[in-house]
């Protein structure tokens, strides 16, 4: 498994679809991606939910991954931060390659880890906090002093188009502020850690049509400066807003990825028939 | 199917119902027969006596109860201030901190300890913490070793309510602070204790009570003089002893007299429950 960078064979054999008919050039370029999955495998109690997943995510990209329910997507996110760990009884191999460096391997600090990783849930976890503290306290415990908090606090709020909404209530509670305002407060927390990826498990599922519409705004926006992955279970979404799109299926009771392109071929000329299949509302 | 079922209904209805009736009659009878046992004492002196007067001697009309009510306050006070953040702080190892093991096991020795009688708490505090304060400082039975065996006794209880309060806080908050990279100790400082809060401190209030009211272990380990106190280590009277002390050979306004100290404990009771429900109807108006 160590060296698949190193040796291009090996890489193609393991990812056949992702890679072009010739490794070499393309290898190159995926390892300046800014996060590179090889051959990812998740398993529960000793029952693989997950195997076979290999992609990659760059800044200035959106990278959305669909699938029907239960195919091991969300599985696949919480491995990119290491949060599937907390789950008793999880495993997870392969590499998840963060600048190139493994961030499943043992030795990775994990605080400065889910820093660079920001994630976001599907359902808005505000805390019971107010809203400037919501943002502030994660910043305050990964060692960000004095006035750049405040300054944070505003460039993240301002970020994801709360800043108007909210700056006269700053101390009053986030619990208080609509889903989709708590949703992109949630956003916000994430991006004033300064993170380099995004990954965002169904971020509008729980939405209001007009406030899901402002969070997808909100992603298009923020692409330019983070490598975004997101996980949707709405093909019109992943349709508006990802540049690239991975189909994730069931296969014998294992979720795997079937496979990843441009949003535009994987939804008008996708190579296998399953991802057809599913794009068009035959499965799933 | 459908008339048994609103049969049924209706029954259920009327069972809860009269279950309720009965409830709140007999806490009103109580009430009731604790005020008419006083009242001929409120019309010989001014019920404010009572809470005024530090001296308690019957036999001369002296009915004072400011000796046992400094008594009563001091030793909730002082296992409150104890039992409460230690009980806050167990529950945090148990929900937040222990492997999944260790919690159910010390959710299992809190249930046990919670059930212990607390004459086995005042036999255990009477035994052994009573002879440690005495070699400290005479006589050894005292308020000290009162606040310490009632500390002790309302631990377990604390710790299982802040435990469950715990428990409740969304796993989905807890999941997201740690994917914000906080520590677990940040996460359970910052995220789950102001979203446990309102729990907390309804379950110290009603901690409270039953410190208030708690009578055998303290009788045994609290030396039972009447006097205010004037330090830890000197033995003093809660209200609850008083009644019990006395009650068995009371008569005339010295048994009203013990009638007036259970009133005014069922008064901060009943005023604990209120604020209590103030809290959290507030709390649920809110969320």
């Amino acid at each position: 498994m160590n060296g698949a960078v190193d040796v291009p064979p090996a890489a193609t054999h393991r990812a056949p679809i992702l890679l072009a008919p010739d490794p070499g050039p393309r290898l190159q370029a995926l390892e300046r991606q800014k996060l590179v999955v090889q051959d990812l495998r998740v398993c529960y109690r000793g029952l693989p939910a997950l195997q076979g997943v290999s992609f990659s995510a760059d800044v200035g990209q959106i990278t959305a991954i669909i699938g029907s329910s239960g195919c091991g997507k969300s599985s696949c996110l919480l491995a990119l931060n290491r949060l599937a760990e907390l789950v008793p009884g999880s495993g997870v191999a392969g590499r998840v390659l963060l600048d190139g460096v493994d961030v499943l391997q043992p030795s990775t600090n994990l605080t400065t880890l889910r820093r660079r990783i920001g994630m976001v849930f599907q359902k808005p976890t505000p805390f019971p906090l107010s809203i400037e503290r919501n943002i502030a306290f994660p910043l305050r415990e990964h060692g960000v002093r004095g006035p750049e908090i405040a300054a944070r606090v505003r460039r993240a709020l301002v970020a994801v188009g709360l800043w108007s909404e909210v700056k006269d209530r700053l101390r009053s509670s986030a619990l208080a502020l609509s889903g989709g305002q708590q949703q992109r407060l949630c956003i916000a927390r994430a991006i004033a850690l300064e993170p380099e990826v995004l990954l965002l498990d169904e971020p509008t599922s729980s939405l209001d049509p007009a406030a899901a519409q402002r969070v997808e705004a909100l992603l298009s926006e923020l692409k330019t400066s983070y490598a975004i992955v997101v996980v949707t279970h709405n093909l019109h979404q992943a349709r508006r807003i990802a540049d690239r799109t991975a189909f994730f299926t069931l296969e014998d009771g294992v979720g795997t990825l079937v496979e990843l392109d441009d949003t535009a071929r994987i939804f008008a000329g996708a190579r296998d028939p399953r991802t057809r299949d599913y794009v068009e509302g035959r499965f799933g | 199917m459908n008339a048994t079922g609103a049969r049924r209904d209706a029954w259920l209805t009327w069972t809860t119902r009269a279950g309720g009736v009965v409830a709140g009659a007999l806490t009103l009878l109580v009430f009731v027969f604790l005020v008419g046992e006083t009242l001929p004492l409120f019309l010989k002196i001014p019920p404010h006596h009572l809470f005024v007067d530090a001296r308690w001697s019957p036999r001369d009309g002296e009915i004072g109860l400011v000796p046992m009510m400094v008594g009563s306050a001091l030793v909730t006070l002082g296992a409150m201030v104890l039992s409460t953040p230690t009980g806050i702080a167990v529950a945090a190892l148990s929900a937040f901190f222990a492997p999944r093991g260790v919690a159910v096991v010390l959710r299992g020795v809190l249930g046990i300890l919670a059930g212990v009688p607390s004459v086995v708490y005042g036999l255990w505090g009477l035994t052994v913490l009573v002879p440690l304060i005495h070699a400290v400082r005479a006589p050894g039975v005292s308020l000290l070793a009162a606040i310490l065996v009632l500390a002790l006794m309302i631990l377990p209880t604390m710790a299982l309510l802040a435990d469950a309060t715990f428990r409740a806080v969304p796993v989905d908050e807890m999941r997201a602070a740690t994917a914000l990279g906080l520590s677990r100790c940040a996460a359970v400082l910052h995220v789950a204790l102001p979203r446990a809060r309102t729990g907390l401190v309804t379950a110290s209030i009603l901690q409270v009570g039953r410190a208030v009211g708690e009578t055998m272990a303290i009788i045994m380990v609290m030396g039972n003089t009447i006097q205010v106190p004037k330090g830890p280590f000197e033995p003093a009277r809660a209200l609850t002893s008083h009644i019990a002390l006395e009650m068995a050979y009371a008569l005339g306004d010295h048994r009203r007299g013990l009638f007036a100290a259970g009133l005014l404990l069922l008064v901060v009771v009943v005023g604990l429950v209120a604020l209590v429900d103030r809290i959290e109807s507030r709390h649920r108006l809110i969320a």
